[in-house]
């Protein structure tokens, strides 16, 4: 690091080396406004294969280095509005205990993209208690589903919350959770079934299968029916 | 047996800060949730110790609890074996360690962590790897007490007990620390690189100078010159008496 920090500053460096270290894992502390990066840990430069330091006048946004260009839109997305979330709790109650989980493809130095859980959490506030600095770490946890974004907080009792790419916004889980009809969509597709096939057997029309499939793609946010079949086996659903 | 943490105690010069402390400790915590860890929070200044544990292997140590204070009784009970006196003696060499500036970089970004022999409730034993760092001093500054001490725990396969080390986590070096049992004038602890305990572990296998020297692509002089030095620092007589100091402390 070749500026100068403030004493606060170089302490949450001084953590976040450590942690990484005793952790074993990738980690980085941002900016918690505009995500800029402060500090890379060594792990997270040799797994990536790219050092920030090196690149000071990066002008992309910094998460576009390392995420796949699939999962970036709705990355960023999210990242705005669990913002806005985190800044809001803290206003109703300072220094509250918060995190955002990410289940999202991250560049390795190979070239390649492994699955990977990232873990955000404020560290650092200012006076007034909202958060200035947030630690990044970084998980090879593969899990997916409506779990791929998830943000829990302290308000109202201690909450999970899971992103919908529909209302594009955090919901609680009730609202994500698979319908009775989208189990047994899953369970034909699982059989090797095509949509006239599924509406066939189950005697509904084409076009609300088509719905309900596109329905499974929002919730678990996938592109294809054997990811959302993969899901569904994962978590014991089909 | 006393309690082996607080056998001998910092001494604080004032009162710390609790304020804003919440929030270093629950980042830990989401640490520890998602990678199902296990480690110790060691309070020096309230000498209390608080164990958190998220990893199912663990919780027949202190029982299925999220978050619990230790008393002397369950803590004895992690070191219930009869090497008691030198794991307080690694201890204290620790919080002396931690108290200076021994490597000279500012930031003081070093953990150190050593191996425990323990029991089962079965009465099997097996081997803790515990690994420390100081989470917070009473100040930023290089004057600052340590004052928060976090104990990362974990199974190890390695057999030996002690095996104290330093990782320099700026710098990527790993020194073993060696502690001065004999009272004499020598300093309390040595640290002995990597290289150094090699060249011991490789002499006590029978080999002779010209084997390590070929084995380790060295040259005689300088393996000289290291073994006396190693020798003046061990306080030890020849190198079969190092090698049973060193050995002593787990380090071959």
């Amino acid at each position: 690091m070749k500026q100068k920090h403030s004493d606060e500053l170089s302490e949450l460096i001084r953590l976040t080396s450590l942690f990484s270290e005793i952790y074993d894992i990738p980690m980085t502390l941002n900016d918690f406004a505009d995500d800029s990066l402060i500090y890379q840990s060594k792990r997270h430069a040799s797994m990536t294969g790219f050092d920030y330091m090196k690149h000071n006048n990066l002008t992309q946004h910094p998460y576009s280095v390392i995420i796949d260009k699939r999962d970036l839109p709705i990355t960023l997305e999210i990242n705005q509005n669990a913002k806005i979330i985190i800044a809001r709790t803290f206003k109703e109650k300072p220094f509250a205990k918060s995190f955002l989980t990410y289940n999202i493809r991250i560049r390795q130095a190979n070239n390649e993209y492994k699955p990977m859980k990232i873990v955000v959490r404020p560290v650092s506030f200012n006076v007034d208690g909202s958060p200035k600095h947030k630690v990044t770490m970084y998980m090879p946890i593969e899990q997916k589903g409506y779990q791929r974004f998830a943000l829990y907080t302290e308000s109202n009792g201690g909450c999970e919350f899971y992103y919908s790419s529909l209302r594009k916004k955090f919901v609680e889980h009730k609202t994500i959770e698979l319908k009775h009809i989208e189990i047994e969509i899953l369970k034909h597709a699982s059989k090797g079934y095509t949509t006239p096939q599924i509406a066939k057997t189950m005697d509904i029309k084409t076009d609300l299968v088509k719905y309900y499939k596109k329905s499974i793609y929002n919730k678990y946010h996938v592109s294809s029916m054997s990811e959302a079949v993969y899901i569904a086996l994962f978590y014991e659903l089909i | 047996m006393g309690n082996p943490f607080f056998d001998k105690t910092l001494n604080f010069t004032s009162i710390p800060s609790y304020k804003n402390l919440h929030s270093s400790v629950s980042t830990l915590i989401v640490g520890a949730m998602n990678l199902r860890a296990a480690f110790l929070l060691i309070d020096q200044y309230k000498r209390s110790i608080t164990f958190y544990s998220q990893n199912p292997n663990m919780t027949y140590l202190f029982g299925e609890v999220e978050e619990k204070t230790l008393d002397d009784e369950s803590i004895e009970k992690l070191f219930s074996t009869d090497n008691g006196h030198f794991y307080s003696q690694i201890i204290e060499t620790a919080n002396e360690i931690f108290k200076g500036d021994i490597l000279g970089n500012n930031n003081r970004t070093y953990s150190l962590s050593y191996n425990c022999s323990t029991l089962r409730p079965d009465g099997t034993a097996y081997m803790l790897k515990l690994k420390m760092f100081v989470l917070k001093y009473t100040d930023y500054s290089s004057n600052g007490i340590p004052w928060l001490i976090y104990y990362k725990i974990e199974e190890t396969e390695e057999k030996l007990s002690g095996n104290f080390k330093l990782l320099d986590i700026i710098g990527n070096q790993e020194y073993s620390i060696f502690i001065n049992t004999d009272y004499s004038h020598k300093d309390k602890y040595e640290l002995l690189t990597n290289e150094e305990v090699r060249i011991l572990q490789l002499s006590s296998d029978g080999l002779t100078e010209q084997e390590i020297v070929d084995r380790l692509e060295s040259n005689m002089n300088t393996l000289k010159n290291i073994k006396t030095n190693l020798l003046a620092r061990l306080n030890a007589k020849s190198i079969t008496h190092a090698i049973f100091k060193v050995k002593k402390q787990g380090f071959i």
